[in-house]
């Protein structure tokens, strides 16, 4: 008995590190190849914005379009509100644009449409022409008009 | 060459690089067109020729070479895992949240005219999520991006994967034969998390394969017992604890857990060495992190970015107090200073706080305490991550198994090791505790999980030596040695 109860353990050990490895080599298959090449499939069918925002936020994704078609390409863009959630996703979706924190902005700047050599956003939405504003509150985000 | 060469080789390479880099930036200096990569290059060829001329003086005892079958079947098994790895880089352009809102943001930001110097990181109205966050990685990135375009940088995750699996097999290498290291590395290799398509996995862009990397290179500190251990190990491990600090915020943390660990185990010279390094990356990325955040901190945040700072130091004048060295300290123990150097940029600057780590230390034992009120849950939860099996495999109750069974009867170094695993882990849960956000729940589930994970490599280390070392495990034994 005490000779049986070490090859147990030891058995029980290798047991447990064969079925470790057949169950990550068996997930290969799946979670490394279909998984991935069918995230390749959709992340080409829905572009970059549609899939890290679009899926989530389609009215967010519709924004940045926006943005991108409507403001030059290093423009400046204001923004207001709380700093996390899609905003984080925004920002990595204008390309060269940055946003910057309205509160931060001196208002002289602002007035001029200048912010350190780049031209911060205007535009026409919904009737109104001004400084273009995101607000943000954590879960949505929307695009005003600064008159 | 062999893989403690090759790997070494590339952590000092990434040391140099990296602290040439972090001074250039505090100087305020910038490198723009194909001279950062060209300086990375000339950073290589450095950490090669050192590595390589250390190792010519005392180069590790390899036995024969792995089974040729062995061999035939890891190439098949790399080729099956790293070319879908290699097309989720070139055509996934970071998917998971941080990977894209974070790593490469800041990685195609740093690859742009101007680097460092740019308005996204030097104005402060400029919104910059993780603004104080370590560059390291992205910087890695952002120099393969000037070189080959984006997103085909990010190749570059493939190069840390192998790295990653390099640093394995070297260490399996001091504990096992080579068909049992070759082995390791495939059980390595296949873990679920870096391979599969979630978060942290290989190609997501996230920081957590180069610091659990990293981890491993600091783990070849842990047998540096005496001066017949090849000197690549401490080289790789000092490099190591350079280069932790300044990829992840938690880096300066597990720097410090290690110097805890072998503060009696660890001899002299490497252990100074060692915390020197630390001290040093800590330092300069802390310092740098402080300068991008432009926050005005208060002295007792200054305080706690100094004191995380000022460990590494004061735990080589512990080390230095309970053991002595043969002949007279050397001369550069003097470098230990570095860490008062800090001091005077704290007293100079309003910004002080090194970054990501106030948001858990504010207000975090409250939080903590509250937490706790509902420790069944918590327990669960946790232990649910362990059990994850689509993460870990069956990486975490085989350790447990190995421990029981083997009533812990682990070698030195291994026990040093696993002393080393516990402490990350137990780190990484304080930190579950005391972060701020509200839903412990989903923090369980992507933020643990990762926390995790960079102790994967360590763990499996500890399970294959046991296997092989604790008395009692012919069986096993017979398969590994």
């Amino acid at each position: 008995m005490k000779g049986l109860l070490p090859a147990l353990r030891e058995r029980a050990v290798l047991a447990l590190l064969v079925a470790s490895a057949l169950y990550a080599f068996a997930r290969v298959p799946h979670a490394t190849w279909r998984k991935r090449l069918a995230q390749v499939e959709e992340q080409r069918r829905l572009g970059s914005l549609g899939y890290n925002i679009g899926r989530s936020w389609p009215e967010i994704a519709e924004i940045v379009r926006w943005i991108r078609a409507h403001t030059d390409d290093d423009a400046i863009l204001l923004w207001s509100g709380h700093w996390k959630g899609p905003l984080e996703l925004v920002a990595a979706s204008i390309g060269e644009r940055l946003l910057y924190e309205e509160a931060l902005a001196p208002a002289d700047l602002v007035l001029r449409g200048e912010l350190r050599g780049r031209a911060i956003a205007r535009g026409t939405r919904g009737g109104a022409r001004g400084v273009l504003v995101l607000l943000a509150d954590g879960e949505r985000i929307e695009l005003v008009v600064r008159s | 060459m062999s893989s403690l060469v090759i790997s070494a080789s590339c952590f000092v390479a990434m040391a140099i690089y990296g602290v040439a880099m972090h001074a250039l930036w505090l100087w305020g200096g910038a490198l723009d067109g194909l001279a950062r990569p060209a300086l990375a290059g000339c950073c290589g060829a450095v950490g090669f020729a050192l590595v390589h001329r250390v190792s010519r003086r005392r180069a590790p005892v390899l036995g024969p070479a792995a089974p040729r079958s062995l061999q035939i079947a890891f190439a098949l098994l790399a080729l099956a895992v790293f070319v879908p790895l290699f097309w989720g880089c070139v055509e996934l352009p970071a998917r998971e949240w941080d990977g894209y809102a974070m790593w490469e943001l800041r990685a195609r930001q740093l690859a742009g005219a101007g680097g460092l110097t740019r308005p996204f990181f030097v104005e402060a109205g400029v919104y910059a999520p993780s603004r104080g966050y370590p560059l390291l990685q992205p910087l890695l990135v952002a120099d393969a991006s000037r070189l080959v375009g984006y997103p085909a940088s990010r190749v570059l995750y493939l190069f840390f994967f192998a790295l990653h699996l390099c640093c394995v097999h070297a260490l399996l290498a001091t504990r096992l034969s080579r068909g049992g290291a070759l082995l390791g590395s495939i059980f390595v290799m296949l873990t679920p998390a870096w391979i599969g398509p979630g978060s942290a996995s290989v190609d997501s862009g996230y920081g957590e394969l180069l610091l659990s990397t990293a981890i491993l290179g600091i783990c070849a500190g842990f047998p540096v017992r005496d001066e017949r251990d090849p000197p690549a190990l401490s080289w790789l491990a000092a490099a190591c604890f350079v280069v932790l600090p300044m990829i992840k915020p938690e880096g300066s943390v597990y720097g410090v857990l290690a110097l805890l660990v072998g503060l009696r185990s660890i001899s002299a010279r490497p252990f100074v060495a060692f915390a020197l390094a630390l001290s040093l990356g800590s330092v300069l990325a802390s310092t740098l992190g402080a300068r991008l955040l432009f926050v005005e901190a208060a002295w007792t945040d200054r305080g706690l970015s100094l004191g995380l700072d000022l460990l590494p130091l004061v735990l080589l004048l512990v080390r230095l107090a309970l053991g002595s060295f043969a002949a007279r300290p050397p001369a550069w123990i003097w470098l230990g200073a570095i860490p008062l150097v800090r001091l005077a940029f704290l007293a100079l600057e309003p910004q002080g706080l090194g970054g990501p780590l106030a948001v858990v230390f504010d207000g975090g034992l409250a939080r903590a305490y509250a937490r706790l009120a509902d420790l069944p849950g918590l327990v669960a939860g946790i232990v649910g991550v362990f059990l994850n099996l689509r993460s870990f495999a069956l990486l975490w109750p085989l350790l447990a198994c190995v421990l029981v069974f083997q009533r812990w009867r682990v070698s030195v170094a291994d026990r040093k090791l696993l002393l080393f695993v516990a402490a990350g882990l137990a780190a990484c849960t304080v930190a579950l505790l005391m972060v701020p956000e509200a839903d412990l729940e989903h923090e369980l589930r992507s933020r643990y999980g990762r926390l995790v994970l960079h102790w994967c490599g360590p763990a499996w280390i500890v399970v294959l030596g046991a296997c092989v070392t604790a008395p009692g495990s012919a069986q096993v034994r017979r398969g590994l040695a």
